[in-house]
């Protein structure tokens, strides 16, 4: 008697999940702006636990490496990476401004505002689902994070934007290979603007709405933002085409190759100015 | 009471763990998240252990902690660990799976049910195939029952030297 009572508890409880997961789901389809406030919670409450995980394997690491090295070595080569990370930045910046021939007080400006506004951030998780949808990096809000902050990889390409949910110390990352992601942009060479979405599946973007008619995509141009779609700046490299097809309809298939690594995703830069700001 | 203490405490021990392996895991290789699903190692392991009931809360624990780490829809892996959890520990309780191979075929069958649940879920709400990630999706069901009759076998051989 006792046994069944017990049985009939578990499966009340199985019932009882499955339901909670259902109406979890169901609230969520087709999806909406933003994670639900229970997801926001759980993220905010593992999230810590994965960069205390990630600082523990760094330690680790680290641990090893300071036998070897010399510590006013390591610090000095810290330093250096750090400038070398924003001269990258600078310099991408600059090259980029230079082709689209702008005033030299519109670059410094624009300059200024990288320098102060640039959080450098390490990836601490992928997403298990699909890991050309988004990541987690450790920065948050008390770091100045905010949604809709573009993120770069270590030499200035664009890799997507903070999306919800951000917490405290931890945010998650849209990347522009994810399908719903999408990214205003302009071809170096001939100045075909577009919108680049993502094809996550394939880890590659697509160039969108390009008319089958127009003159402009051609294979190993490259592709800057435009800073139209009020998210990213202007100027940001983001890919390169690899592809030019005529298919059947109005438009052309325009498949882009993004230019970051996913596999050398390590250390990312934050641009810390929403659209308005810039 | 004690054993309830156990229970939870087993399991908070267990999401934390496969937290960490996760992280762990993705600073290697992003896609050895992909083959090692350390969610879904915690979930049968305590399912195993403690039975149906923490299997299927823990279950939900981790499902919605991946689910929290994920883009995709809140609740999709915290169903089917749900369900693996509950299925592992009620079944385990029913037959005898005294010997790692068993213990192996049992964990693999419970772990490619899972797999295919999460799959056809994702096939049903987002319309598209789960990314592959070079066919690595595919071992996941093997890797997460080679790792948990590993940690289950070492296990019960801790405990019977302890006893003994």
């Amino acid at each position: 008697m006792r046994l069944a009572w017990k049985e009939r508890r578990s499966a009340l409880l199985l019932l009882g999940l499955c339901l909670g997961h259902l109406v979890l789901i169901s609230i969520q389809v087709p999806r909406g702006d933003g994670p639900t406030l229970f997801n926001r919670a759980v993220f905010a409450v593992f999230a810590p636990v994965q960069r205390a995980a990630q600082g523990l394997v760094r330690a680790v690491a680290g641990a090893g490496r300071s036998f070897r090295e010399y510590r006013g070595l390591r610090a000095e080569n810290q330093t250096m990476k750090k400038d070398l990370f924003f001269l990258r930045q600078e310099n991408r910046f600059l090259r980029d401004a230079l082709g689209a021939f702008r005033g030299e007080a519109i670059v410094r400006r624009n300059l200024d505002a990288y320098r102060d506004n640039l959080a450098v951030a390490r990836v601490i998780g992928v997403d298990t689902g699909n890991p050309y949808k988004a990541l987690v990096i450790n920065r948050g809000t008390l770091d100045g994070v905010r949604r809709d902050m573009p993120v770069c990889d270590k030499y200035g390409h664009l890799i997507g934007r903070t999306v919800e949910p951000v917490a405290l110390k931890e945010s998650r990352v849209q990347l522009i290979t994810d399908d719903e992601s999408g990214v205003s942009v302009i071809s170096e060479r001939d100045r075909l603007v577009g919108v680049l979405v993502g094809d996550a599946v394939r880890a590659r973007c697509l160039l969108k709405y390009i008319m089958i008619t127009s003159l402009g995509g051609t294979e190993g141009d490259v592709l800057l933002t435009t800073g139209f779609d009020k998210l990213y700046p202007a100027g940001i490299p983001v890919g390169r085409i690899v592809s030019v097809t005529s298919s059947p309809g109005l438009f052309k298939t325009v498949v882009v190759q993004p230019f970051f690594a996913f596999n050398e995703l390590g250390e990312v830069a934050v641009l810390k100015l929403t659209a308005l700001e810039w | 009471m004690g054993g309830r203490f156990r229970n939870q405490a087993e399991g908070a021990v267990a999401t934390v763990a496969a937290v960490v392996l996760y992280t762990v895991l993705g600073r290697l290789h992003p896609s050895a998240v992909a083959l090692v699903n350390a969610f879904s190692i915690a979930v049968v392991v305590i399912a195993f252990r403690r039975g149906e009931t923490a299997g299927a809360l823990v279950g939900t624990v981790c499902g919605l902690v991946q689910d929290s780490f994920t883009a995709g829809v809140f609740g999709l892996s915290g169903l089917t660990k749900t369900l693996l959890g509950f299925a592992t520990g009620y079944i385990a309780r029913k037959i005898h799976l005294a010997s790692f191979v068993r213990m192996f075929i049992f964990l693999f069958l419970a772990a490619f049910l899972e797999w295919l649940a999460w799959v056809g879920f994702y096939l049903v709400i987002f319309g598209e195939r789960a990314q592959a990630r070079n066919g690595l999706l595919f071992f996941q069901p093997l890797a997460t029952a080679a790792a948990g009759s590993l940690i289950l076998t070492v296990w019960r051989r801790i405990e019977q030297r302890r006893a003994a």
